[in-house]
């Protein structure tokens, strides 16, 4: 007689065997004796309805978590891709939110894809802008406020940035296969080219874009807490003085415009509090991530 | 030891399809039951249509991943984020599965059946004290679909809830379609089932629909409740009285006025049923 950890093993083993091969090949004969087999259904085939049931599942999560992966490789490619993956990395958190956290690793490693080189980027960009979905929430540094604050004061300026903001730095312009209304066609074409995005969230609104390296180091100064001036200096190195100061200033307006700059204090969030609104970005967004959430 | 739930009348699935409506403020309905394991997390829209559902009417947290029959340790992190969600939404009530999801730290992201033996009677029944213990409160056990049946269990499957229910003083959430639907892959009378369970712990009744599929019934929520499935909650609403009942519909799920329009049907047929079982008596 099993214990019932042993039969709780030889169950999860017997249904997480690759759906490629029969449920009866991975079975436990010793689980399989204590399963009724009855009416049309034998013991195997009872077992088989949760083996079905577990692929299935899994793999509906992770299509819905990496949907332009899943219309790169097609259906039946996608669903092999899954399930190896799901047989290589079997969730190991309670929630179906977590079942892809290591889908990109894997797409990168193991489970790359002859002539598809940048589906591991893909996948970064799909779980980066989930990841921004479900971030915590800030209340967001709006226009009217940064325009209040005197010049005098810009000097000492430090800023902050809203947890959902990720900055992700891949070797293919994936974004361009987001934008694309064909992904297939698009990735026909697609070069290797050094990529850097930000992610963030407006609302309840996902977005990203690609940032050009001015605007990359402006961020990455004002991400390790530089104040304005020092963000200005950094610039310099790349632009004149003059234009170093004015890049600056039109990214951090850019940047409050696109909500990733979070208020700090009691007195600024009273300020942004009354003034909240809707502003329209200044460039090209992503689109809207619509997240699927399943129960029993 | 006794349990007792407020009565909060008939109530659907907080789904994602329908948070445009709860955000507007035109989801009208008695209550909402919410999957807890999707507002385990930081922050977003979710939690924001969560909390507006919460300001307009009660809310109960149902979980599907607490594992309460898994012989892995209970997950503290998760725990925790129950815990703390439950503070956060101050649920009418939380409640889980009566079954097990994972194993040697694998999970399978489904509601797996048990054995109804001893020994899984008194790991469960530990596991359900110490759930109320870290919560401070009593959770509500919910009878699963199920597709196979174990040679050694020692009893059937309403006794084991029942034993369960009773020992670690805990409510029942009655789920009545998925008895229906293990009745049908089991050959047992999903009527005894019902007549059965103890009425005076039954807090809340799941009700939902199914698919056939040729050699068995799948616990599909993905359209109507069955006519025999309404048979059973009119059984169940004449064994246990009015007790607050929700309609599940997670696949194919409908605009928001057919899932309320169910939720309707559930209202009326507890009020025939009680009304009918008040004049017989």
């Amino acid at each position: 007689m099993l214990s019932l950890r042993d039969l709780q093993a030889g169950f999860l083993r017997t249904i997480a065997t690759a759906p490629a091969s029969s449920v009866l090949a991975g079975v436990d004969p010793a689980l399989l004796e204590l399963v009724e087999g009855r009416g049309p259904l034998g013991a195997a085939d009872r077992l088989g309805v949760y083996a079905e049931m577990y692929w299935a599942r899994l793999v509906d999560v992770l299509r819905d978590d990496f949907p332009r992966v899943a219309t790169i490789l097609g259906s039946s490619r996608f669903t092999a891709l899954s399930c190896a993956y799901l047989t290589r990395r079997p969730s190991t958190r309670p929630s179906v939110r977590w079942v892809g956290s290591e889908f990109a690793d894997f797409l990168a490693r193991d489970g790359a894809v002859e002539g598809l080189p940048f589906l591991a980027d893909v996948a970064r960009l799909e779980w980066t802008r989930l990841a921004a979905f479900d971030a915590a929430d800030a209340a967001p540094l709006r226009v009217e406020s940064l325009r209040a604050i005197p010049p005098s004061e810009w000097s000492r300026l430090t800023f902050h940035t809203v947890p959902a903001l990720h900055v992700l730095r891949v070797a293919w312009p994936v974004h361009e296969l987001w934008a694309a209304d064909d992904a297939q066609a698009v990735a026909t074409a697609l070069r290797p080219a050094a990529t850097v995005l930000r992610v963030w969230r407006d609302g309840f609104t996902v977005y990203h874009s690609c940032m050009d390296p001015v605007e990359d180091a402006a961020l990455e100064r004002l991400l390790a807490g530089a104040s304005f001036v020092a963000m200005c200096a950094r610039l310099e190195a790349m632009l004149s003085p003059a234009a170093a100061v004015r890049e600056a200033a039109a990214l951090i307006l850019r940047w409050v415009e696109d909500g990733i700059l979070a208020v700090t204090s009691r007195e600024e969030g009273r300020r942004a509090a009354g003034c909240r609104g809707r502003h329209a970005p200044s460039h090209r967004r992503g689109r809207v991530t619509i997240r699927r959430w399943r129960g029993r | 030891m006794a349990f007792s739930v407020p009565y909060l009348g008939h109530g659907v699935g907080l789904r994602t399809t329908h948070f445009p409506h709860v955000l507007a403020g035109t989801a009208r309905v008695d209550w909402f039951e919410a999957i807890s394991e999707n507002f385990m997390i930081d922050g977003g829209r979710p939690l924001a249509v969560l909390e507006r559902a919460r300001a307009s009417c009660p809310v109960v947290l149902h979980g599907v991943s607490l594992s309460l029959g898994s012989t892995d340790p209970l997950s503290e992190p998760y725990l925790r984020a129950l815990r703390a969600l439950v503070e956060r939404v101050a649920p009418a009530w939380v409640s889980d599965h009566l079954c097990w999801g994972s194993v040697g730290g694998r999970y399978a992201h489904d509601l797996l059946p048990l054995p109804y033996t001893k020994e899984a009677l008194d790991h469960v029944v530990e596991r359900v004290r110490t759930v109320q213990d870290r919560l401070g409160r009593q959770i509500l056990i919910e009878n699963v679909s199920s597709y196979l049946t174990f040679t050694h269990s020692a009893m059937p499957e309403w006794e084991f809830l029942a034993a369960v229910a009773e020992r670690a003083d805990c409510g029942i959430l009655l789920d009545v379609n998925n008895v229906y639907v293990s009745a049908a892959n089991h050959g047992f009378d999903a009527e005894r089932y019902i007549l059965a369970v103890p009425a005076d712990r039954v807090g809340q009744i799941h009700l939902a629909g199914h698919s056939h599929k040729g050699t068995h019934l799948l616990d599909t929520h993905d359209g109507h409740v069955a006519p025999a499935v309404w048979d059973l909650y009119r059984l169940a609403v004449r064994r246990c009285g009015q007790v607050s009942t929700l309609v599940e519909w997670d696949d194919r799920i409908p605009e928001w006025d057919v899932l309320c329009a169910e939720a309707e049907r559930a209202r009326l047929v507890e009020a025939e049923t009680l009304e009918a079982h008040a004049v017989s008596a």
